[in-house]
């Protein structure tokens, strides 16, 4: 019933979703990257620019990206808060019993926001421009130098994708348990942390029951399939690079330079 | 019996196979089939039926070497299920559906999912793509090829889970109580796609379940109760056996039901399986 | 107690691309005694409708009254509802998670803040309610029992704070003819003690005939029948558009007023059919 919109695939026929899943990784990997190494505001703002422009040449919904934001809004906030009173530096804003507040925290906090936000906005721009599937085959693909040392890329690739697909039908699970125990009475938003950790029992054993029953499920249903029949296997999605791969890898390293150039104000900007 | 294992039409031949289940000790903690005898001919739709725990699933599981026997044999094509250098070529011919269709899905874009089976047998690459295609037009589930299974209902993510199989190019699907998780519509779905398999293509169906009236549409019913079987044969011969399918916990189909009742009261109608056949046979008595 | 729905609408991701109307303007009355049987195909707005009657869906748009509380009201006081109306879930043995069969079924009434000394007793009533044996299971870990042992837990876990209202989405869902018969069996014996009323969601409509005595029908998120079984099923043609089956007696029934015998009413279970049917016979002689 609840939308799940973390890792969750957006069909379409965009320029975005057609790119090679691993060069898409890798981007996203540099964009994390370039996304905790700035500070400047300015930066900030052309690293929003650059995901909206992304997003709208993706065609997903822009409100599909920013709903993925709701899913960390509360760590957002209380690691906000915890930076806003934790740094003392620069001049006191104001100051009440133990708790002051400084322009650096300030600073501080809204950095950090921003940072974890545009974090989650790009990687869930990946998922929803990346099918799981791809996304694990790109992700085996990249780990090729570890299957030289005897890593089995190919079954973690296969875990990677299974559990992107029982994210949503575990939430929803999640979601009936709660209200089954809530019919019984049960509490979930009352008393002190312990005692609401404790009320999550019943919701979190059910819970763990019925993913191994899945899970055993699926072992079934993965050996019935053939799954580790031979070690030639084949892939039906053979991921190719295109000029378009080519582009977008060209475009985004001109935005991380102009970016880290606006960071440290080249221009004189500010 | 030596005639029947070279009779080229039987795919399944199961020799009085016993089996238990088994604590860590090796004790044998609950029965699971016990002395069961059976040959599955190409072809034959067949329906596994028996109450929940009557050794219905155990069976299945023995079918494609999940279980191997205590006693006895079970033969796919002749390939015995314990020859563990050849269990693909087995787990490859025995198309196997579970229950809950959300279990058995591996990938978020149903293609990815229909590939899965004939990348693990290394199918090449072209070869896959025209499965995948005939799979779903089998199933009619084509329009939904490049989309996530999660949206869909009961019965559609069932008929995936089958076109899932039948990318392997299976000679037998195995419907492992597939349809008692649906909706009426769903199972309707189901029984449907599977009928349709048996009919065009030849398919050879075993259908386990406890719905009488999927049963009434087999071929061939198998009734087990608490691991044995204690009927063979087609529906009408089963189900004319009205203290033994009490005694398995099992129910006759209504129209059935009724028609027996009405020749005890001295009522000259036709022995009947289904409505229809009942409504026809009662309108001639007037 | 008595519950009234009037004009109630709802709505899933309201103001969103993914809005889906669930409900639209539904309003109807279940007296205390029945015993009523909500149908209507997958996606209808069944569960959603039921999930209001105890408030774990917070109504949006219209009125509920359960007795004397306003489910629609802020200050409505979720415990004493929640106690007052059961509600079992689709497949409610997953929700077994207590060390003990006992610890489980206890959940609910201590929950409900019911006294300590009382609810050994309730557990243990209720347990054997359900045809549980009572010394044998209370000190098991639910998860040792077996399928049908652990549904029989489970309502029992629902049933043992005594509500008077008891809301089932498809209790029997997943069981054999045998099972079906013995939980069915098992609500008709709840309303012999005191559940009072019963609200059952059903795809089965053979199992709709025989034990209710009134049914609403869903339709796309709107109520299209109010009425007895029997009337809903003497239309079994009007029944179909709507996607429905109708139960086996009804479609042989119908088939036979074709054939040129009506058997004047309409059956809802094999016992009336054969009557209807012999005495049908009879005049004929």
């Amino acid at each position: 019933m609840r939308e799940v919109s973390f890792g969750q695939y957006y069909p379409s026929n965009s320029a975005v979703h057609k790119m090679d899943a691993r060069v898409k990784l890798l981007l996203t990997i540099a964009f994390i990257v370039m996304v905790f190494l700035v500070k400047s505001l300015y930066a900030y703002i052309a690293i929003g620019v650059f995901i909206l422009l992304t997003t709208l040449v993706s065609r997903v919904p822009v409100l599909k990206v920013l709903k993925s934001i709701k899913a960390i809004i509360f760590i957002v906030v209380i690691m906000s808060i915890i930076n806003l009173f934790a740094n003392a530096e620069g001049k006191v804003l104001c100051s009440w019993w133990i708790f002051t507040i400084t322009d650096g925290g300030i600073i501080t906090a809204v950095n950090l926001a921003l940072r974890l936000i545009f974090l989650v906005m790009g990687t869930s721009l990946l998922t929803y421009t990346t099918t799981p599937m791809e996304l694990t085959d790109g992700m085996e693909s990249l780990m090729y130098p570890l299957k030289l040392i005897k890593v089995p890329t190919h079954d973690i690739a296969i875990i990677m994708s299974i559990a992107l697909r029982f994210i949503p039908i575990l939430m929803e699970e999640v979601d009936k348990i709660m209200m089954a125990q809530k019919a019984r009475g049960a509490c979930f938003d009352r008393g002190g942390l312990l005692q609401r950790a404790k009320a999550l029992l019943p919701v979190l054993i059910p819970l763990f029951v019925s993913a191994f029953r899945r899970a055993d499920e699926l072992a079934l249903a993965l050996d019935a399939r053939c799954y580790n029949a031979t070690p030639n296997r084949t892939k039906y999605k053979k991921a190719t690079l295109a000029i378009r791969d080519l582009i977008a890898t060209l475009i985004t390293g001109i935005f991380i330079v102009l970016v880290v150039a606006i960071n440290n104000n080249f221009w004189g900007l500010y | 019996m030596e005639m029947q294992t070279e009779n080229k039409n039987i795919v399944i031949e199961i020799q009085s196979l016993s089996y238990d289940y088994r604590n860590a000790e090796g004790e044998p903690i609950a029965r699971g089939v016990r002395n069961v005898t059976l040959n599955i001919a190409k072809g034959e739709f067949c329906v596994l039926l028996g109450h929940n725990g009557s050794g219905k699933s155990t069976l299945a599981k023995l079918l494609n070497g999940f279980l191997l026997p205590d006693e006895g044999s079970v033969k796919v094509n002749g390939i015995d299920t314990t020859d563990e250098k050849r269990i693909y070529d087995i787990r490859s011919k025995i198309g196997m559906v579970f229950q809950n269709p959300d279990n058995q899905m591996v990938a978020s874009i149903i293609e990815d999912d229909l590939a899965f089976g004939p990348e693990n047998l290394g199918v090449p690459r072209e070869e896959i793509e025209t499965r995948i295609t005939w799979a779903l037009e089998t199933v009619n589930m084509s329009e939904h090829r490049h989309r996530s299974p999660n949206k869909l209902s009961g019965g559609q993510k069932q008929r995936i889970a089958i076109a899932s199989v039948l990318s392997m190019l299976p000679e037998v699907l195995v419907l492992d109580e597939s349809t008692a998780m649906l909706d009426p519509k769903g199972r309707a779905e189901v029984m449907e796609t599977a009928l349709r398999l048996n009919k065009e293509k030849g398919m050879t169906v075993i259908l386990i379940t406890h719905y009488m009236d999927e049963a009434i549409k087999a071929d061939k019913v198998i009734v087990l109760n608490e691991g044995e079987v204690v009927l063979t044969g087609s529906p009408s011969e089963v189900f004319s056996q009205k203290e033994i399918i009490k005694k398995a916990s099992l129910e006759l189909p209504v129209a059935t039901s009724i028609s027996l009742s009405l020749r005890e009261m001295g009522y000259n109608v036709d022995f009947s399986l289904t409505d229809k056949q009942l409504a026809e046979s009662i309108c001639k008595l007037k | 107690m008595q519950i009234k729905v009037e004009g109630l609408k709802y709505t899933y991701s309201p103001k969103t691309p993914f809005e889906k109307v669930a409900l639209d303007d539904i309003s109807f009355t279940i007296n205390e005694g029945d015993t009523i049987g909500i149908i209507g195909s997958t996606g209808s707005g069944k569960s959603t409708l039921c999930q209001h009657f105890n408030a774990l869906i917070r109504i949006s748009h219209g009125k509920i009254f359960v007795g004397d509380m306003e489910l629609h009201s802020k200050k409505l006081d979720l415990g004493v509802l929640r106690k007052t109306v059961g509600m079992l879930f689709q497949y409610p043995e997953y929700q077994l998670f207590a060390d003990t069969v006992k610890d489980d079924v206890e959940f609910g009434p201590l929950n409900f803040g019911m006294p300590k000394e009382e609810v050994g007793e309730l557990a243990k009533y209720a347990l054997e309610l359900t045809g549980l044996d009572f010394d044998a299971v209370k000190d098991k870990s639910p998860f040792e029992l077996s399928g049908g042992q652990k549904r029989r837990a489970a309502i029992a876990g629902v049933i043992a704070s005594r509500p008077e209202i008891l809301v089932l989405d498809e209790p029997t869902a997943g069981l054999d003819p045998q099972g079906k018969k013995e939980i069915l069996d098992l609500v008709k014996k709840l309303k012999e003690s005191y559940v009072k009323t019963v609200i059952m969601i059903s795809h089965n409509m053979d199992e709709i005939a025989e034990y209710c005595n009134r049914v609403i029908v869903l339709n796309d998120s709107k109520l299209i029948y109010d009425t007895t079984p029997r009337e809903l099923f003497s239309n079994p043609e009007k029944l179909k558009e709507t996607g429905l089956e109708v139960p086996h007696v009804v479609a042989i029934s119908s088939m036979l007023k074709e054939g040129g015998i009506d058997l004047g009413e309409t059956p809802l279970t094999k016992e009336e059919f054969i009557s209807l049917l012999t005495r049908r016979l009879k005049c004929e002689k």
